[in-house]
C-alpha cells in the first residue's frame, strides 16, 4: 500500500492562444474580479486551522528499562533468531481449507509454531494463561489487578499467504528460510505478520522478566486464518472475548496495519481507523440454448457483456465527506508537513471553498493507488459461460468483487446492480431475480443476483481523544526519541488517520469497541515484497515494533 | 428415355445463356401477360415434375411396407442403434490410436451379416470408413455417390435418466424406434443399405457405377472418414468425376398445409475465432477501470452490435424456395401469398427480407451469423483476471466469404486494442501495438461456403429426385402433393470434403420431419413408417438414376 509519494500536478486551466480570446478573457476577468472584490471578503492568505493537533510524546510508564535496550546488538541477534524461527514454520492458509480445523490436515503444522512459541516465551505462556481457541487460535490473558478497567487487546495472526510453487526458485533465500543477513530478515510472513506477532510476545516476555504486573487486563489474540477470512480463528477468538467480558467491554484494539510513511518532508504514522466493506456478487444469466448455427442476435454471453459494459461504464461516484479519514489524513499532512505545496495545502485546508473539494477528489482519483480509498471499487474478476464452440451458451456466471467505500453500504451496491440488470433485462425480455425476490418478469431468460460474502464498511474509530493521544504520543516517543535515525525527516512525527481498502481480522471484533486501530510500528518502506517473492523485513523495523509494543503495553496497562 | 444426369460441360456456355434468356423471357412474358396483381404464373413456375414410373422388371416398392420386410428391418435397424458408435470431440486424428473407435468394427460385422451381397463390394478406408462400389455396365456414365455416416453424437450423462428407453437399446414401441442415431442418421444409413441389398438380391446390374460411402466421424468434422474417402475417389476417378452426390440432410416439411421436400443445394461456410486476452493481474481491491473481462465484454458488445447483413437476391435459392412455397401452399395468408408470388417486385422482396430478419432460424439461412459461445476468465473472486478466453462461431453466408468475416473481426479487434492500448495479433499477423496487454486471436474450423448445386426443372437429377418424392409420398404415403424446393443448410455434412468431385451435391433425407423427434437430444426417435418410406425412396431413386 502506498500513499501519494510525490506531489502530482494540480489540474491547470487550459491555455488559450487566440489574442482576441485573451483580450475578452482579460476584460471578463477584470469585470468579474472587480465584482467579486465588492461582493465577497478576500480570503486570508495563509489559512490557520487546527484539524489535527499534535499530541505530546509519552515516555514509558513505571520503573522499567528504557526501550532503547532493544537496540543493543545482543538483543537484535536474539530477536532475529526468534523471528527467524517463527518464519521457518510454514503456517500457510489456503482458500480451500475446511471450515472445521480438525478436518483440515494442513492446519497441523500450526502446532509446531505453538510449541515453538511456548518454548521461547515461557513467562508469557505461564502468566498469560495461554489458551487455544478452536484448536489453533491463541489467546493470552494477562489479568489486571483492577477489574474495573476495560482490557486492551493486541492482535496479530499466525498464518501466511501461500508460496506459489512455481516461484520457489526465485526466492534468494528460500521462502521459509527465516534468514537474517544483518539488515533484512527473509521469508514469507516476515512482513505479514509474524513480525508483529513476535514483537508483541517479545515485549510481554521482556516486561515479565522485569516483574510487570498489569493493572489493566491485556489480551493477546492471534488468529490462524486471517488471509482466508478469519472465520475459524478471529471470529472464534472474538466470540470468546465477548462471552467473557461482554460487548463494548474493550478499551482499545491494535492489529496489524500500515506503518510510518515519509512524505512532504515529514514522517507520518498512519493509524487505520476505517476499513472499506466488501461485497462479492454472483450474477447468473440463464437463457435457452440451441445450436450455434442459428443464434439469436445476442447470446447469453452477449447480454452479459452488455451488463458488464454498463457496469464498467458507470463507475461508483467517490465519497468524500468531512468524516472521511482520507480527508483527515490530508488535513494532518497539510497542517504539519513542511514541504507540501502552498496550493495543495490551501485546497485541503479550505476544502469547502469554491470547487476545492472537487479538485481534491480529482487529484485523488488521478492516483490509482489512492482512488479507491474514497470510492467503491468494482472488479469483475471471474466469468464463465458456455461449454462448446458449436453450442449456444445456456448459463453465464459473473463474479464481481466490490470494496465498499466507507460512505456506502452493501445495500446501495446491490441496488445499483439491480438497476443495471433491470435495464438490460427489459431490453431483452429477461426476468430478474435478486436475493430471492422477483423484480422483472420476462420470457427469454433469467438474471439471478446473489451475494456470496458481505462485510459492511467498518465503523470509524475516533481520531482524537485520550486513546488516540496515547497511540500518537507513544509513536512520537518511539520514532522521535528512541529511533531518531530510522527516518529521513526531522520534526515531529505526524499521526494521522487512514483507510484500509481491505479487511484484517478486526472485522470480527467490532462489537467489542469503537477504538480499533490497524497499525504496525514499522517504516512502511522497510516491508519489502509483501505477499510475493522475496518477502523481507528490514530488521530495524522489527526492533522498533518491539519497542513500541513494550511502551504501549506499559502505557495502557499501568 | 435418353437421360443424362451429368452436369452440362462448361463448353455449353452458349446453351446455358440461351436457356437463361429463355427463362427470363418466360418469366417476364408471364409477368406482363398476367399483370402485377396476379404475379407469377403458377402454372409455369415451380411446376411439379412428372411422377416417376416404376420399373416393371423390379419388385414394386410396395414390398417395403409389407410385414415380411418390416420384420426384417425391425431386426436390423434397432441392432445398428445398439452399437454405440459415438464420436467425441477430443478423439485422436488417427483412428487406430483411439480405442473408442474399436466399436465401429462391431457395426461392420453386423453389415457383413445382414447385407451379404452388398458386402462383396465393400472396402474399408482409413480403418473404419466403408466404401461400396457397384460397377456400372456403361463406363461412359459418371458414377453416382450416395453417402451417410456411421457415427452418432454422444449421450449427455446428465440427461441419461430423462430417456424413456435406453439411448442405445434400439427399442421399438409399436410406433417409434428409440435411440441415439435413430434420426441422425442410422435411419438413412440402414435404409440405403436395405435398398441396395434388395436391388442386388434381384440381380440388379446398374448402368451407372454406384458408390456408397459411410464415414465414421461426420459429427466431428469428417477428417478421418469422409476426407479419406474423398481423397481416394479423387485419385481413382479424378476431379468433377461424379455425376451427383446424395448425402443426409434436410427433410420433408409440412408448411401452410402443403408438403415440401427441401434438399439442400448450399451449405454455409464457417470461421471460428478464439480470442485470448492477457492483461496484468493484481489484487482486486485496486482494480483498473476495466478488468480483462470488461475489455473482452466490450469486444463482444461491439461485435454483436455490428451484425452481418445479407440482402435477399432475386436469383437466389432462397427466393425460389419462397416462391415455390407461395405457389404450393394450401393455407396461406393472402397478403403473404401475394408477397411470395410477386418477389420480382423490389418492395415485396424487402418485405420478405424483413420477415426473414425477424426469425433467427430463417435469418441464419440468409446471412452470416455471429454466436458468442464460450467465455472464461479469472480464477478467484478477489483477484483481477489475468487471462480471458472468448470463442466466437461464425457461419458464413453463401454470398460472403471467410475472408470477409475475418476482416470484420480484425476491424473490431483493432478498435478495441487501440481503445485499451493492447497489442493485437490475428493469426500471427500483428494488427495493432500496445503496452497494456496482448489480445491474441486465432481462427479455426475455417470452411468457405459450399458451391451452390444446380436445382430446378432443367436439372435432370433434380427432376428425378422430385419425381421420386411424388411417387413415394403421393403413391404410398397418402400425401396429396409434394413439391421439391432448394434449401440452404446452416451446418455442414460430410459433403464438404467432396466439392472437387461433383458440382451436383444434395443433402436430403426422404422422411417427414414430423415423423422424427429430438434430433441430437433426449429421446431421439423415429416412426417406423418414416424408416420404411426412406427405404422405398432410396430404392426408387437408385433405380431411376442408375439404370
Amino acid at each position: 500500500m502506498s500513499f501519494l509519494e510525490d506531489e502530482p500536478d494540480l489540474p491547470q486551466p487550459k491555455k488559450r492562444s487566440s489574442r482576441l480570446e485573451l483580450i475578452c478573457m482579460c476584460l471578463l476577468f477584470v469585470v468579474v474580479f472587480g465584482l467579486a472584490l465588492l461582493l465577497i471578503p478576500k480570503p486570508p492568505k495563509d489559512i490557520k486551522t487546527n484539524f489535527c493537533p499534535i499530541a505530546p510524546p509519552i515516555e514509558q510508564k513505571g520503573n522499567f528499562s528504557h526501550p532503547s535496550v532493544f537496540q543493543q546488538p545482543e538483543y537484535v541477534q536474539r530477536s532475529a533468531k526468534l523471528l527467524g524461527g517463527a518464519v521457518r514454520v510454514p503456517t500457510m492458509s489456503f482458500d480451500d481449507m475446511d471450515l472445521e480445523p480438525l478436518n483440515e490436515p494442513r492446519f497441523k503444522v500450526f502446532k509446531k509454531l505453538h510449541k515453538y512459541l511456548e518454548r521461547e516465551f515461557p513467562l508469557s505462556r505461564e502468566f498469560g494463561k495461554l489458551e487455544y481457541i478452536n484448536t489453533y487460535g491463541m489467546l493470552y490473558t494477562f489479568t489486571g489487578t483492577n477489574e474495573s478497567l476495560k482490557p486492551v487487546v493486541l492482535m496479530s495472526h499466525q498464518d501466511v499467504v501461500p508460496v506459489e510453487p512455481s516461484t520457489v526458485d526465485e526466492w534468494e533465500h528460500g521462502p521459509f528460510s527465516g534468514y537474517f543477513d544483518g539488515t533484512y530478515l527473509h521469508g514469507r510472513g516476515s512482513c505479514d505478520s509474524k513480525n508483529t506477532l513476535l514483537a508483541i510476545l517479545e515485549a510481554t516476555e521482556s516486561l515479565l522478566e522485569q516483574d510487570w504486573r498489569p493493572e489493566r487486563t491485556l489480551l493477546l489474540a492471534f488468529g490462524f486464518d486471517e488471509e482466508i477470512s478469519g472465520r475459524r480463528g478471529a471470529q472464534e477468538l472474538a466470540q470468546t472475548i465477548i462471552d467473557r467480558y461482554g460487548p463494548r467491554s474493550v478499551e482499545v484494539i491494535v492489529d496489524e496495519g500500515f506503518g510510518m510513511i515519509e512524505q512532504w518532508g515529514s514522517t507520518i504514522g498512519t493509524f487505520t481507523v476505517a476499513e472499506k466493506g466488501m461485497l462479492d456478487v454472483k450474477i447468473e444469466l440463464t437463457t435457452a440454448g440451441g445450436h450455434s448455427s442459428m443464434p439469436p442476435r445476442h447470446t447469453a454471453i452477449g447480454i452479459m457483456a452488455e451488463l458488464i459494459r454498463t457496469m464498467e461504464g458507470n463507475p461508483f461516484a467517490p465519497g468524500f465527506e468531512d468524516a472521511n479519514p482520507v480527508l483527515g489524513f490530508y488535513r494532518c499532512a497539510a497542517e504539519h508537513a513542511p514541504s507540501m505545496s502552498k496550493e495543495l495545502r490551501r485546497i485541503i485546508l479550505d476544502v469547502d471553498a469554491g470547487d476545492n473539494r472537487q479538485r481534491l477528489i480529482k487529484l485523488i482519483e488521478s492516483r490509482p493507488e489512492m482512488k479507491y480509498m474514497i470510492q467503491t471499487s468494482q472488479a469483475i474478476d471471474v466469468v464463465r459461460g458456455g461449454v462448446k464452440i458449436n453450442a449456444l451458451p445456456e448459463l453465464v456466471e459473473l463474479f464481481v468483487n466490490h470494496r465498499i467505500a466507507i460512505e456506502g453500504s452493501s445495500a446501495s451496491v446491490i441496488d445499483r446492480i439491480e438497476s443495471f440488470c433491470t435495464e438490460i433485462a427489459r431490453k431483452h425480455d429477461i426476468s430478474v431475480e435478486s436475493l430471492g425476490e422477483s423484480l422483472v418478469e420476462g420470457s427469454r431468460g433469467l438474471f439471478n443476483i446473489t451475494t456470496l460474502s458481505v462485510v459492511e464498511p467498518a465503523p470509524i474509530s475516533p481520531s482524537s481523544g485520550s486513546v488516540w493521544n496515547l497511540l500518537a504520543g507513544t509513536s512520537r516517543f518511539i520514532f522521535e526519541d528512541v529511533f531518531p535515525n530510522m527516518r529521513r525527516h526531522k520534526g515531529p512525527v505526524i499521526v494521522a488517520p487512514s483507510v484500509f481498502p481491505a479487511n484484517t481480522d478486526t472485522r470480527h471484533y467490532w462489537p467489542l469497541t469503537r477504538a480499533i486501530y490497524r497499525f504496525s510500528p514499522v517504516l512502511l518502506e522497510d516491508m519489502v515484497n509483501f505477499h510475493t517473492v522475496n518477502e523481507r523485513l528490514r530488521f530495524r523495523s522489527h526492533i522498533s515494533s518491539v519497542a513500541w509494543f513494550y511502551t504501549f503495553i506499559l502505557n495502557t496497562t499501568l | 428415355m435418353a437421360l443424362s444426369l451429368d452436369p452440362p460441360p462448361k463448353s455449353r456456355n452458349k446453351v446455358v445463356v440461351a436457356a437463361i434468356a429463355a427463362i427470363l423471357l418466360v418469366v417476364f412474358g408471364s409477368y406482363y401477360a398476367f399483370g402485377r396483381s396476379d404475379g407469377l404464373d403458377t402454372t409455369k413456375v415451380c411446376v411439379l415434375p412428372p411422377v416417376v414410373e416404376p420399373y416393371p422388371d423390379f419388385r414394386s416398392s410396395e414390398y417395403f411396407f409389407s410385414d415380411e420386410f418390416i420384420n426384417r428391418t425391425l431386426h436390423v435397424f434397432p441392432e445398428a442403434i445398439r452399437v454405440p458408435t459415438v464420436s467425441y470431440d477430443d478423439m485422436d486424428l488417427d483412428p487406430s490410436k483411439d480405442e473408442r473407435f474399436h466399436v465401429f468394427a462391431k457395426l461392420h460385422a453386423l453389415f457383413r451379416k445382414e447385407f451379404p451381397l452388398l458386402s462383396k463390394h465393400s472396402e474399408t478406408v482409413n480403418k473404419y470408413a466403408l466404401l461400396y462400389t457397384i460397377p456400372g455396365t456403361d463406363k461412359s456414365l459418371q458414377p453416382a455417390l450416395l453417402m451417410s455416416h456411421q457415427d452418432v453424437v454422444p449421450v449427455n450423462s446428465d440427461t441419461i435418466g430423462q430417456w424413456d428407453h435406453d439411448p442405445f437399446g434400439g427399442v421399438y414401441d409399436g410406433e417409434w424406434i428409440y435411440g441415439r442415431g435413430s434420426v441422425d442418421t442410422k435411419n438413412s444409413m440402414i435404409a440405403q443399405l436395405e435398398a441396395l441389398e434388395n436391388l442386388l438380391e434381384q440381380g440388379w446390374k446398374p448402368k451407372r457405377t454406384v458408390l456408397y460411402s459411410l464415414g465414421f466421424d461426420e459429427e466431428i468434422g469428417g477428417p478421418r472418414g469422409a476426407k479419406h474417402v474423398a481423397d481416394l475417389l479423387l485419385s481413382r476417378y479424378g476431379n468433377d468425376s461424379i455425376s451427383f452426390v446424395l448425402d443426409e440432410g434436410s427433410m420433408v416439411e409440412e408448411m401452410y398445409g402443403g408438403h415440401f421436400a427441401m434438399p439442400s443445394v448450399a451449405e454455409k461456410g464457417r470461421i471460428d475465432f478464439r480470442c485470448v486476452l492477457d492483461v496484468p493481474g493484481g489484487h482486486s481491491s485496486m482494480p483498473p477501470d476495466h478488468t480483462g473481462i470488461g475489455i473482452i465484454a466490450d469486444l463482444v458488445a461491439s461485435v454483436e452490435n455490428d451484425p452481418f447483413k445479407s440482402t435477399l437476391r432475386k436469383d437466389s435459392a432462397l427466393v425460389s424456395q419462397y416462391e415455390c412455397i407461395g405457389v404450393h401452399a394450401k393455407h396461406m395468408d393472402k397478403s403473404l401469398r401475394k408477397t411470395l408470388l410477386n418477389l420480382g417486385n423490389k418492395r415485396n422482396l424487402q418485405k420478405l427480407q424483413q420477415l426473414i430478419e425477424e426469425d433467427p432460424i430463417k435469418w441464419a439461412t440468409l446471412s452470416t451469423t455471429t454466436a458468442v459461445d464460450r467465455i472464461s476468465g479469472g480464477s478467484k473472486i478477489n483477484q483481477l483476471p489475468e487471462e480471458v478466453v472468448l470463442e466466437i462461431d461464425h457461419r458464413v453466408s453463401t454470398d460472403s466469404s471467410v475472408h470477409h468475416v475475418k476482416e470484420h473481426m480484425i476491424r473490431h479487434a483493432r478498435a478495441i486494442a487501440q481503445k485499451y492500448d493492447l497489442g493485437c495479433v490475428i493469426d500471427d499477423e500483428r494488427v495493432s501495438s500496445g503496452k497494456y496487454g496482448i489480445l491474441n486471436i486465432t481462427s479455426f474450423s475455417t470452411l468457405e461456403p459450399a458451391p451452390i448445386s444446380p436445382y430446378g426443372d432443367d436439372v435432370d437429377v433434380w427432376n428425378i429426385l422430385a419425381g421420386v418424392n411424388r411417387y413415394i409420398y403421393e403413391g404410398w404415403h397418402g400425401v396429396e402433393s409434394i413439391a421439391t424446393l432448394p434449401e440452404v443448410i446452416v451446418g455442414n455434412t460430410d459433403t464438404c470434403h467432396f466439392w472437387p468431385l461433383s458440382r451436383q451435391i444434395y443433402r436430403y433425407i426422404p422422411i417427414l420431419e414430423s415423423e422424427t423427434r429430438n434430433l441430437h437430444t433426449v429421446n431421439e426417435k423415429i416412426k417406423l413408417t418414416a424408416h420404411l418410406t426412406a427405404v422405398a425412396w432410396y430404392y426408387e431413386f437408385i433405380l431411376h438414376t442408375t439404370r
